[in-house]
C-alpha cells in the first residue's frame, strides 16, 4: 500500500536506524564469521525481543508526547512475580504478571490525569515504588521459573520461533493501529499539539490512560520474556531497559516531543542497539565501552531528529 | 430557505433563533471578561462580532463552541438548552468553530487534519487514506482553495493554516459556524473565497458568526453586527441600521479624535533622526526609510509579511544584512540589543510575557532593570534609589496597582504593557520601536499609551510603529509603509489613509489587480 499523508514522513524517520542496523550487521559479518551463524541469529532474536517490546510500549507513550520512565522497574517486577509464583501457579502466573504491568500503567495514568503530575516525574516516582515492591517480593535474584516455559517459548534458540513471531505480531498490530485507526491518529495528535488535539475533540484523559496501560502491559510482556530466558526472578534486571527503550525509540526516529515516528523505526532502533552490544561481544571489546557507545548514539540520534526550531522566523 | 442540503440541519419551529445567548458572563480570576452578554443569530444569517483585542469576543465564541464554560447565563440552540461540555459535544450538536489560533496538527497531513476524528474507514475500522485525500482534494476544489491535501500541517503558512481551518469547519455543514478572525492573515483574493464560502453556507440555512477587525468586511457581509467592548455588549443592529462610525464608537466608546493625540502637520523642517538605507534581514528584502524627529512611521501588512524580522532587526536582536543605518546622521552598527540601546533605540517587543517582563517579580524590579545599572555603584543596587525611581515611573506611566511591590503577573494586560514602557523609557530614547504595542490591552490603557506616544514625539522621539491594528496605525502615524512578503509595496501619506487603501497594498500585486475593477 502506498503510504499517503503522515505515514510517509513517519516511515522515512525509521530509515536511519534501519541503515545503522544494516551497517553494523555488515561490519560484524565481515569482522567475525560467527555473526551470521544460526546460533547467533537465534540468540539475537531472543535478545531483541524484550527490548523491542519494551521500546514499542515506550514509543506509544512518546507518540502521545508523554514519557514512561517506569518501564525498567516493571520489567524487574515482572521477573520477580514470575520467579516467586510460577512454581505454585504454573501458567497462571503469566496473566498475573500482565495484570501487574497494567496496574503500574494505571498508577502512572492516575498521577498524570487526576493529579496532573508531569509524566516525567510521575513515572520516575512509579519506577521507585515498583522497584521497591519487586525488592520486597524478591530481595535478591533467585526464585524459580518453570523450565517448561523456556522449552515451549524459546525452544532451541532458532531464528524462526515464537520470539520472532511475537515481535512480528506486536509490531504489525501496532503499525496498523498507528497508520490506519482513529485511535492511533488521536495519539499522534495529542503528541503533535496537545491544545490543538483537544480542540479537535480528542479525549485527552482517555488517550493518556491508554498509552500508559499499553506501556505497562508491554513492559510486563518484556519482563516475561526476560524472566523465562533467565529462568529466575531478578529485582534489578530491568534497570537498564528504561534508557535502552527510550534510546531505541529515539534512534528509530520517534520524537521526544511527540507526534512523530513509526513503529518500524522503533524495531530497527532496538535491533541496532542489540547489534551494537552483540558486535562488541563478538569482537571481544570491553563492555564498558559499550555503555559509552550507547550513550553517544543516543545523543547523536537526538541531534539527528531534533525538530527544526527556526522554521517560523517570518 | 432550503434545509435539504445538509443532513445536520433539522427543521425547526419558525421564529426561533438558531443560537440565543442570554446574559452570559465569564471571569478569569478577578478579570471579568464577559458581562451579561445577550444576542442571537438566526438560521441563514451572518452575524459579525466586532470589538477590540481583549473585548471578550474570542472568549464568547469559545463558550459557544464548548472550549470554556460560562460562569452565568444560558444558551439555546434551536430552542433547546445548549451547554456544551467540550468542543466535541458542541460539534456533535452542530456548532463548528474555526479558530484564530489554529488547531492544525503539525504532524498530520492537510487531508488528515481536514477529516480528523471523522475519517472514512473500511469495514475493519481502518482509515482509508487514499479516499480521505481524494475527498479533501474535492472539497478544496469546490471551495476554490489551491491546497494540496498531502502536504504536512507543519509546512503551511499562516494563511494556508487558516484556509484549512475554515475548510474543516465548513466541511461539517454545521448548524452554526463560528469563524474567529478568519481573514486576518488572508490576502484579498483568499478573503473573497472565505466570504463566498460563508455566503454558500448561509444559503444552505446555516447560521454564521464571524469575528473580524476589518470593518469593510463587516459592512459587506454582515446581516447583523454585534459589538463588544470590555466584555459588555455595546451595539446590536441589523444591516442598514449601523454605519462604520457607529461600529467604531461602540468598539472604543468614544470617537477617534478623543483616542489619538493630534499630529503636528509640519515636521518637514525637523532634523533627520533615523535613516535606514537598503538594509535587509532574514525574511525582509532590502528596505529604505527615514524618520524625522517627532515623526511616527507605521508599518502595516497582513500577518507574517516581514513585520517581526523588521522589529527584531531594529531592536538589534537579529542583524540587518548590509545597508546603512544612521541615527542623527551618524552611522551605527546594530549588531546587538546593547548597541541599539547605546545608540538611543528603545524597543517594545510584542510578546511582553516572554520577552518583556519577569512576571513573578514586583513592578519595582521590572521597571528598574536597565535604568539602575547606570546608577548603581560597582554592581550593587541602591534600594532606596530603586524604590524612588519605581515610584516615579508608576506615577508617570499611570500603572494601576496596589504599589510598586505588586508582582507584575497580577496586573491587567494594559498595565503590564505600561511597565514595559516604563522600563524602556527610563531614559528618553532617540528612536522608539513599537511592535504591536497595544496587543491585549484594554481601551483605557490604550488611550494612555497613545497619549504617551504623542508626548514622546513632542519631545523629539522618532517612533517606528509596527502594528496589525489599522485604527492604531491610521490614528497615530504620519506615514504608513505597507509590507508584503518582506518588501514595502507602497507608502501612504496621512491624507490618503484608509483601511481600504492599506488592504489594497497589503494584498500584494495580485490583490491590486483584484481590486482594480
Amino acid at each position: 500500500m502506498q503510504p499517503r499523508g503522515s505515514g510517509r514522513p513517519n516511515l522515512m524517520l525509521g530509515l536511519p536506524a534501519l541503515l545503522l542496523a544494516a551497517a553494523i550487521g555488515a561490519i560484524a559479518t565481515i569482522w567475525s564469521g560467527d555473526f551470521v551463524s544460526a546460533g547467533n541469529l537465534g540468540n539475537l532474536v531472543n535478545r531483541v525481543l524484550p527490548l523491542a517490546i519494551a521500546a514499542l510500549g515506550e514509543a506509544v507513550v512518546l507518540f502521545a508526547g508523554r514519557i514512561d520512565l517506569s518501564v525498567g522497574s516493571v520489567i524487574s517486577l515482572s521477573t520477580a512475580i514470575l520467579g516467586v509464583t510460577s512454581a505454585q501457579l504454573g501458567w497462571l502466573s503469566i496473566p498475573l504478571v500482565i495484570l501487574a504491568g497494567l496496574a503500574c500503567g494505571a498508577f502512572n495514568a492516575a498521577g498524570v490525569i487526576l493529579l496532573r503530575i508531569n509524566p516525567l516525574i510521575m513515572t520516575l516516582a512509579t519506577s521507585a515504588v515498583v522497584k521497591g515492591i519487586a525488592l520486597l517480593l524478591l530481595p535478591s535474584p533467585g526464585g524459580e521459573v518453570d523450565y517448561g516455559f523456556y522449552d515451549t517459548f524459546y525452544g532451541q534458540d532458532q531464528f524462526f520461533g515464537w520470539p520472532l513471531l511475537l515481535i512480528a505480531a506486536a509490531f504489525a498490530a501496532t503499525f496498523a493501529i498507528f497508520g490506519f485507526t482513529r485511535f492511533g491518529r488521536s495519539i499522534y495528535a495529542l503528541g503533535s499539539d496537545g491544545r490543538a488535539a483537544f480542540a479537535n475533540g480528542v479525549n485527552v484523559p482517555g488517550i493518556d490512560l491508554s498509552v500508559f496501560l499499553i506501556s505497562g502491559g508491554l513492559a510486563a510482556v518484556a519482563g516475561l520474556a526476560v524472566g523465562i530466558k533467565i529462568l529466575s526472578g531478578d529485582p534489578l534486571i530491568g534497570d537498564s531497559f528504561t534508557l535502552d527503550a527510550i534510546a531505541a525509540a529515539v534512534l528509530g526516529g520517534v520524537a521526544l516531543q511527540g507526534g512523530r515516528g513509526s513503529v518500524f523505526g522503533v524495531l530497527a532502533g532496538a535491533i541496532a542497539l542489540v547489534l551494537i552490544g552483540n558486535a562488541f561481544n563478538l569482537l571481544e571489546l570491553n563492555t564498558n565501552l559499550q555503555q559509552i557507545a550507547k550513550g553517544l548514539i543516543f545523543v547523536a540520534a537526538l541531534m539527528l531528529f531534533m525538530r527544526g526550531r527556526s522554521r517560523s522566523l517570518a | 430557505m432550503s434545509q435539504t442540503a445538509s443532513p445536520a440541519l433539522k427543521p425547526i419551529p419558525a421564529g426561533l433563533p438558531r443560537l440565543a445567548v442570554a446574559q452570559v458572563s465569564k471571569a478569569f480570576g478577578a478579570n471579568k471578561v464577559l458581562r451579561d452578554v445577550s444576542f442571537s443569530v438566526r438560521a441563514g444569517e451572518i452575524v459579525s462580532l466586532v470589538g477590540e483585542n481583549g473585548a471578550g469576543k474570542s472568549t464568547l465564541m469559545h463558550i459557544c463552541a464548548g472550549s470554556f464554560s460560562a460562569d452565568g447565563g444560558t444558551m439555546a440552540l434551536d430552542g433547546a438548552a445548549f451547554r456544551p461540555a467540550s468542543p466535541k459535544a458542541a460539534r456533535r450538536a452542530g456548532v463548528a468553530l474555526a479558530l484564530q489560533e489554529t488547531s492544525i496538527l503539525p504532524d498530520l497531513s492537510v487531508g488528515e487534519n481536514l477529516f480528523f476524528g471523522d475519517e472514512p474507514r473500511n469495514g475493519l475500522g481502518f482509515i482509508r487514506q487514499k479516499r480521505l485525500h481524494e475527498a479533501a482534494d474535492a472539497l478544496f476544489a469546490e471551495m476554490g482553495f489551491a491546497l494540496k491535501p498531502t502536504r504536512m500541517g507543519s509546512e503551511l503558512s499562516a494563511a494556508e493554516r487558516q484556509m484549512v481551518e475554515i475548510a474543516k469547519a465548513i466541511r461539517l455543514k454545521p448548524r452554526l459556524l463560528i469563524l474567529d478572525e478568519p481573514t486576518a492573515s488572508l490576502s484579498s483574493h483568499e478573503t473573497e473565497l472565505v466570504l463566498a464560502a460563508m455566503a454558500r453556507l448561509k444559503a444552505q440555512g446555516s447560521a454564521v458568526i464571524f469575528i473580524s477587525h476589518r470593518l469593510d468586511e463587516v459592512m459587506e457581509a454582515a446581516d447583523h453586527a454585534v459589538v463588544l467592548k470590555d466584555g459588555a455588549l455595546t451595539l446590536d443592529a441589523a444591516r442598514g441600521a449601523f454605519s462604520r462610525d457607529d461600529l467604531i464608537r461602540a468598539m472604543v466608546g468614544r470617537t477617534l479624535a478623543d483616542i489619538f493625540p493630534a499630529r503636528p502637520t509640519d515636521l518637514a523642517a525637523a532634523p533627520m533622526r533615523l535613516s535606514v538605507a537598503n538594509a535587509a534581514a532574514a525574511g525582509l528584502k532590502p528596505l529604505s526609510f527615514s524618520l524625522r524627529a517627532g515623526e511616527v512611521v507605521g508599518f502595516a501588512g497582513l500577518e507574517g509579511q516581514g513585520q517581526r524580522p523588521l522589529a527584531r532587526a531594529l531592536s538589534g536582536i537579529t542583524p540587518f544584512h548590509g545597508g546603512e543605518i544612521a541615527i542623527d546622521g551618524v552611522p551605527i552598527r546594530l549588531t546587538s540589543v546593547a548597541r541599539g540601546i547605546a545608540a538611543g533605540i528603545a524597543s517594545i517587543p510584542d510578546d511582553r510575557k516572554h520577552e518583556g517582563l519577569a512576571l513573578d517579580l514586583p513592578i519595582r524590579m521590572n521597571v528598574s532593570l536597565f535604568a539602575l545599572s547606570r546608577r548603581s555603584s560597582w554592581g550593587w543596587l541602591a534600594h532606596a534609589l530603586e524604590r524612588r525611581f519605581a515610584e516615579q515611573a508608576r506615577q508617570r506611566f499611570a500603572i494601576r496597582s496596589t504599589g510598586i511591590d505588586q508582582p507584575v503577573r497580577q496586573l491587567s494586560g494594559g498595565n503590564q504593557q505600561k511597565v514595559v514602557f516604563a522600563r524602556w523609557l527610563a531614559e528618553t530614547p532617540k528612536v522608539l520601536v513599537l511592535y504591536e504595542p497595544t496587543k491585549g490591552v484594554d481601551v483605557g490603557a490604550k488611550t494612555e499609551i497613545y497619549r504617551l506616544i504623542g508626548d514622546l514625539t513632542k519631545a523629539g522621539v522618532a517612533v517606528v510603529l509596527i502594528s496589525a491594528d489599522m485604527l492604531e496605525l491610521i490614528g497615530l502615524s504620519d506615514r504608513i509603509h505597507v509590507l508584503f512578503e518582506g518588501a514595502v509595496t507602497g507608502t501612504l501619506a496621512r491624507p490618503e489613509f484608509s483601511e481600504e487603501a492599506i488592504m489594497r497594498l497589503a494584498a500584494g500585486p495580485e490583490g491590486v489587480l483584484n481590486h482594480a475593477a
